[in-house]
């Protein structure tokens, strides 16, 4: 299973699309950084402008944890379609250059090849989200500096010291992984159908386009399907910059999200198991 | 006989403390709190402290203060921090510059004699005019409490500890101010859910400590470095 998961690896290192993901973070982040540089920290002055009437504050709070938490909020959005760029060719990408045959008549079963392939698309997923952490992180402290997080949610302000914010970041990069993982499964399962790339990842992004919009959406009719869609628990990586953390709320997104993992990965498996290989 | 020139003591020695007290004005009070103050040229301290206020989780303070006369303040931390901007303005210095005084009466406090006083502040274009009280400690002349209205709504109080460094000199060794906050539940600001809104209530306590006193603090110190 190794081997097989090694040659997926390789497979998918060796495309040039896998890193068009690396290329567009390691531009974009670089030129975040340049705009907030620019900027000065006025946002971060911004949330605390109704505290600045009264407090004195010091300290420094426009840095590079500051502005990694600032691009984490802002790629969420883009960081999908680049998974999908890569998940989505997985299947659909063998089956256009006609390799599935050669791959299927080898005596591996169906199943360990696509789960090799399912953990190669896992694992590149955990890359580029690991890319974006590195770069973010260390780009960000390095030009900026470290200090305290200003944290903001429905609670009011909370100001994480710099101590223990290696321990957030982390958590709440494992949970922003986990998250992906549902994108990255969902353009898998999406792969197993189609012959050529590009249909998952429009497909893909639609889906998460019109989930989004439902997620968003301020009517009460869909109230009760919000908390099941996948779209309502992406960001729960925020909930790993709070203190204290809330456990109910980061336990019930890592179920649904991990219960949407799994039905994609079952349905890729069922499809992919049934499917009549022609090409 | 005995006893009427007894009772008569007693009223001459009333009229002659209750003149003093009359003579003593607000002016003449925070001239001595100003007085006493004015033997700090400067200081350096330690303040640690913690922020306890609704919405707003703050870690343990820790900030170095430095204060030079007549009104240069600098802090330097680490970490953030909160520091009530009433403390900071409560510059025994700038009392009589910036605020016009009168004063209320004298109380008894824990056997303490304190003097109340109003502080308005003057009149400048473009700001409202607000109203604080003072009580300053006669034992000491140092301020001991202060009551502050700095918007419509908000009470601020601050209980000033003092201490004597070096033998001479008062100076602060713990402060703590307590945030109070009252608004119409009706008002449209109350209604308006916003994430970085005002805390209402809550405490604040910031501890003195490590005073280096009249040390000589350069300038150099208070100018601002530029990012």
């Amino acid at each position: 299973m190794l081997n097989l998961i090694y040659w997926e690896l390789f497979k998918t290192y060796s495309k040039w699309r896998t890193y068009i993901g690396f290329i567009a973070v390691g531009v974009l982040i670089p030129i975040i950084m340049w705009i907030m540089w620019i900027e000065g920290g006025k946002f971060i002055q911004y949330q605390l402008r109704t505290m600045q009437s009264e407090f004195l504050i010091t300290g420094n709070l426009f840095n590079g944890w500051a502005i990694a938490q600032i691009i984490m909020n802002g790629l969420w959005v883009h960081v999908p379609a680049l998974i999908a760029l890569v998940a989505g060719d997985q299947l659909s990408g063998e089956a256009t250059a006609g390799t599935f045959r050669l791959t299927l008549i080898r005596p591996v079963s169906r199943t360990k090849i696509l789960n090799a392939k399912y953990i190669a698309t896992l694992m590149y997923t955990a890359s580029l989200v690991i890319g974006i952490a590195l770069l973010s992180i260390g780009l960000g402290i390095w030009i900026f500096g470290t200090g305290d997080l200003i944290a903001l949610d429905k609670e009011g302000i909370v100001i994480l010291p710099e101590s223990n914010l290696i321990y957030h970041f982390l958590f709440a990069y494992v949970l922003a992984i986990w998250s992906m993982f549902v994108v990255a499964s969902l353009a898998f399962f999406i792969s197993s159908f189609v012959e050529n790339a590009i249909g998952p990842i429009i497909i893909t992004m639609t889906i998460i386009a019109i989930f989004y919009i439902i997620t968003f959406l301020p009517v009460e009719s869909v109230e009760n399907i919000k908390p099941w869609l996948f779209t309502t628990h992406m960001n729960v990586w925020q909930q790993a910059l709070r203190d204290p953390f809330d456990w109910d709320i980061i336990r019930d997104s890592v179920l649904i999200l991990g219960a949407y993992n799994g039905a994609f990965w079952g349905a890729t498996l069922l499809i992919f198991k049934r499917k009549d290989i022609l090409s | 006989m005995k006893r009427i020139l007894f009772l008569l003591v007693i009223f001459a020695v009333g009229i002659i403390s209750n003149t003093t007290a009359q003579q003593l004005t607000a002016e003449k009070i925070l001239l001595k709190v100003k007085a006493n103050f004015d033997v700090v040229k400067d200081y350096s301290a330690m303040l640690t402290g913690k922020v306890n206020m609704e919405r707003l989780k703050v870690p343990q303070m820790s900030v170095k203060l430095y204060f030079k006369q007549p009104n240069k303040f600098k802090t330097e931390s680490k970490g953030t921090s909160f520091i009530p901007k009433n403390i900071l303005d409560l510059n025994p210095g700038d009392l009589l510059t910036k605020f016009d005084p009168s004063l209320m009466g004298k109380e008894n406090v824990d056997g303490k004699t304190l003097y109340k006083i109003r502080l308005v502040t003057k009149p400048e274009k473009g700001k409202q005019i607000r109203e604080s009280f003072i009580w300053v400690d006669e034992s000491r002349w140092t301020i001991t409490k202060l009551e502050a209205f700095p918007m419509e709504g908000r009470k601020i109080e601050v209980l000033i500890e003092s201490t004597v460094i070096e033998g001479k000199y008062v100076l602060p060794s713990k402060i703590s101010a307590k945030f109070d906050f009252e608004q119409n539940t009706d008002s449209l600001a109350e209604k308006i859910y916003s994430p970085n809104r005002m805390p209402k209530k809550g405490m604040v306590e910031l501890i003195y400590s490590d005073y280096q006193v009249n040390k000589g603090l350069s300038d150099e110190i208070f100018e601002k470095k530029k990012n």
